[in-house]
């Protein structure tokens, strides 16, 4: 009997989910993004990495919608660290982006990931990498934190009025690599 | 004698990937074009595989002052001349993204959006013979008046941050 072995390479995929969540208010300045560290190496003979981050986003109380104005965009870009955090540097290569809208009287509100391919040359030890973001402009974006939400009897949870319970989404990050 | 598989890794095989530096965004404009970094070639192991494409870019408004919307569409060819539809009309092969503005008036009048993300469509194919080129394509998804649909791709906003497009192709 025979047995063909396709590959004998390893995907190495990795995904966190972080517990509590920490709900991040975005401000005009870069901040961390603490949900969106991972500590990876590629697998031998890999040529490129995946990252990804799936999050929420959405306004918050701080977004009094001035003149019908509403803001949920934000700014994102890689960083990585090789000493375990204590110095971070913008991994470049077209790492940072937006996501999110700004328009009058229309609010965004969004579950979506942000991914990167990575190239792996050089990369033979331990990174840990992350996300900072802050605001495409100036507005009262907030992560992982439900603003409102309800259903045909009314508010589940409705943080302008105080009543219900809050609801987070929960952030993930991954990576896994390609061959 | 029996094996156990205690892990599913690896499900993806025949793997192809293409990452595209860009400098600048890609317009899409009123009819069907090429996305740069849009494009790789493929040999499938049989003609009955299963072949899964995923093509990761970012998207924008133009100028960041727009309603944005954008059409995507799969194309298939023995060459990148050749291209045509994946099936009959094409059907299934396309995807569609972004926002409308459904009211009156110009820009300028408060009326006015900026829209932006990081994109992955997927489709999955049959499976063919020999080495084939597939290209994806976008136009905007408007009306002819152009403030309606100003888009563009590789970039999530036409003024910053192009985005490295790339492409995964793999059997399952």
């Amino acid at each position: 009997m025979t047995y063909i072995k396709q590959t004998n390479f390893d995907e190495n995929y990795k995904i966190i989910y972080y517990n509590p969540i920490l709900v991040s208010q975005i401000t005009n300045t870069y901040q961390e993004l603490p949900e969106s560290i991972i500590d990876y190496i590629p697998s031998i003979n890999s040529s490129a990495v995946i990252y990804q981050f799936y999050f929420y986003f959405g306004r918050s109380n701080n977004d009094t919608g001035s003149g019908g104005a509403e803001d949920n965009h934000v700014v994102l870009k890689l960083q990585y660290s090789d000493d375990n955090g204590s110095t971070w540097f913008d991994w470049g290569d077209n790492t940072e982006c937006a996501i999110g809208h700004y328009g009058k009287d229309a609010m965004q509100t969004s579950a979506p990931s942000v991914k990167f391919a990575l190239d792996t040359t050089s990369w033979s030890e331990v990174k840990k990498l992350r996300l900072s973001v802050k605001n495409f402009n100036s507005g009262a974006t907030r992560l992982h934190k439900l603003y409102q939400f309800a259903d045909n009897s009314g508010f589940i949870y409705n943080e302008l009025t105080g009543t219900g319970t809050a609801q987070h989404y929960k952030p993930s990050v991954s990576c896994y690599s390609l061959e | 004698m029996s094996y156990i598989v205690n892990t599913l890794a690896n499900q993806k095989t025949n793997i192809a990937y293409l990452k595209t530096n860009v400098s600048s965004f890609h317009y899409a404009g009123p009819n069907w074009s090429n996305i740069p970094g849009g494009q790789i070639s493929y040999t499938p192991t049989s003609s009955s595989a299963e072949v899964i494409l995923e093509f990761t870019t970012g998207v924008g408004s133009y100028n960041g002052d727009a309603w944005s919307a954008w059409l995507f569409r799969l194309q298939i060819g023995n060459t990148s001349e050749t291209l045509g539809d994946v099936v009959t009309n094409n059907i299934d092969y396309y995807s569609s993204f972004g926002c409308f503005y459904t009211g009156s008036g110009a820009l300028g009048q408060g009326k006015n959006s900026s829209f932006s993300n990081v994109i992955t469509i997927k489709f999955k194919l049959a499976g063919w013979s020999g080495q084939k080129v597939l290209q994806v394509q976008c136009k905007k998804n408007s009306n002819t008046q152009d403030y309606y649909g100003r888009a563009v791709v590789n970039a999530t906003n036409s003024q910053s941050w192009p985005y490295n497009p790339f492409i995964i192709v793999y059997e399952i």
